[in-house]
């Protein structure tokens, strides 16, 4: 399918989205009040670990606060596009309900990275973090490498949407609901700074499911605290990961069974 | 009130929690990744220091594995908003049972059978971390975090089933209790225990319930309270579960007269 169509679905898809969130408004208020309050929670239970120690696994609060804003921005865009959709897929799978997508002219992983967007639900996070990551920049008074920070950003995207991928694919060959739940939470694990785990565990976080180069590498990229050679290893290793995210997904996707058919 | 027809409604949840138990044993799993980090974090904060605001590293450690199996066991949403968006409730309305008393007794089996079945999963991390524990020899400590812990699931319940209620006024409802799960759960003290909050954070605290849901459970238990204090902490309990109670049972009879039975 030629990117052309894709970007009209595209637009189709965050129109009919939009409609629905309109549709309730007070929930998308409330929703967004909730998320915004969670995001202060988080940045207060930092502020209280800060007033009891200078630094965390050696990283001050203003790269904390970095650290914290490309953790929300991440998770946030996630939200708004891919993670909706492969959320679905367990349900799909059990109901039988892929078939409806499969039978259509369009490439089903792509098709469900922006299907269920929330174009709405976006902004308010998106803002916050953005203001926390500047406020922590500002703090830190290091020069700012922006072009840097955001080759980094889209390298941790797409180990993110990856890591969604592979995650899914679980499903095809035993249906576990919480999939998506147990990536949620193998990834928090990277609102931390990487150089708090020791040993395997963080050989684990660094190339089994590297939280730390979603996480950790962007805001280090930021304030010029990155090497080329570390960058040019989180773009070698987001390029890995496309890859084995795409075939893994292709292997599985001939393991569905159609339970309608 | 007859406390049989109850009795067999808790029975009937206990079952129907048996049916999924894998789901529920993979969820409590899952809650245990989030111990990790809590591990190494403070690990990280302690690297210099014996103890930060009266707590030892052990006692941290401690802290966020009971408070941690306890959230993740008492602390579960109830389908109260669905049930009145759907018209579910009405079946209720026309029978000799109270919808409130219905669901606290199905709600009870549910979070005592996360309880049980969370056990096997806590004696796991107990062990794998017993190095790192504050041991509690003190038999009187498991009896005050029983009595604490039957009041916190009380409290826990009756604010769920206040947000829940809130559907007789607007549709979606369901929207407010991510809000609210996340405001409980960070005043519990699930997050960093109360104590080590900024002042200001701890003054707002200190107008709410949940405090007495998370650090004063784990507090009391690792024999962080003296006599006095344990009294008066499950003084507040049974009076913030009375005052919620009144208000649900008032939110009830107003909402019943908003009541459209939609969808029955």
């Amino acid at each position: 399918m030629k990117l052309k169509q894709h970007l009209k679905l595209f637009g189709q898809c965050a129109r009919y989205e939009v409609m629905d969130r309109l549709d309730a408004a007070v929930a998308f208020w409330i929703v967004t009040g909730g998320t915004l309050i969670n995001m202060l929670m988080t940045v207060i239970f930092f502020k209280s670990l800060y007033l009891k120690t200078d630094r965390i696994g050696g990283w001050d609060e203003s790269r904390v606060l970095i650290l914290l804003g490309t953790f929300f921005l991440i998770e946030a865009l996630a939200w708004a596009t891919y993670i909706r959709g492969f959320n679905r897929l367990p349900r799909y799978i059990e109901n039988g309900d892929l078939d409806v997508y499969l039978t259509k002219p369009v490439r089903l992983r792509t098709f469900l990275s922006y299907r269920f967007m929330d174009p709405m639900f976006l902004w308010p996070q998106i803002l916050v973090a953005v203001g926390l990551i500047a406020y922590g920049a500002g703090r830190s008074g290091a020069p700012v490498n922006l072009l840097f920070y955001l080759l980094l950003l889209a390298c941790a995207l797409i180990i993110h949407r990856s890591l969604t991928i592979i995650f899914s694919t679980l499903n095809f060959f035993y249906i576990v609901p919480q999939t998506i739940y147990l990536a949620g939470e193998l990834q928090k694990l990277g609102r931390y700074p990487i150089t708090i785990y020791r040993g395997a565990v963080r050989l684990f976080l660094s190339v089994v499911v590297p939280v730390a180069a979603i996480y950790s590498l962007p805001p280090r990229a930021l304030v010029g605290d990155l090497s080329l050679l570390e960058a040019g290893g989180a773009v070698v290793l987001a390029a890995v990961f496309h890859f084995a995210g795409n075939a893994l997904w292709d292997v599985s996707l001939k393991k569905y069974e159609s339970v309608q058919g | 009130m007859k406390l049989a027809k109850y009795a067999a409604l808790f029975k009937n949840g206990w079952q129907y929690n048996l049916e999924y138990r894998l789901n529920n044993l993979i969820q409590v799993l899952i809650s245990c990744v989030a111990l990790i980090s809590i591990f190494y974090l403070w690990n990280d904060v302690f690297r210099d220091r014996a103890a930060i605001a009266g707590y030892s590293r052990e006692q941290i450690v401690t802290y966020y594995v009971i408070v941690g199996y306890l959230f993740a066991s008492i602390f579960r949403g109830i389908q109260v908003a669905q049930q009145i968006r759907t018209g579910f409730v009405s079946i209720y309305l026309t029978k000799p049972i109270s919808y409130l008393w219905y669901t606290y007794s199905l709600s009870l089996a549910d979070r005592l059978f996360r309880l049980v079945t969370g056990l096997p999963v806590l004696l796991g991390i107990l062990i794998i971390l017993r190095r790192h524990l504050y041991p509690v020899t003190d038999p009187w400590a498991y009896l005050w975090l029983f009595l604490a812990a039957f009041g916190a699931i009380n409290i826990l319940f009756l604010c769920d089933l206040i947000v829940g209620m809130m559907e007789f006024w607007f549709r979606d409802s369901d929207s407010l209790t991510t809000t609210t799960d996340s405001i409980i759960r960070f005043f519990a003290g699930t997050l960093i225990p109360v104590t080590l909050l900024p002042p200001a954070v701890q003054l707002v605290g200190r107008w709410l319930p949940f405090r007495y849901t998370g650090t004063f459970l784990i507090d009391t238990f690792m024999g962080r309270l003296p006599a006095a204090q344990i009294a008066y902490g499950l003084a507040v309990q049974t009076v913030w579960t009375a005052l919620l109670f009144l208000a649900a049972a008032a939110i009830w009879r107003r909402g019943l007269k908003r009541y459209e039975a939609f969808g029955a």
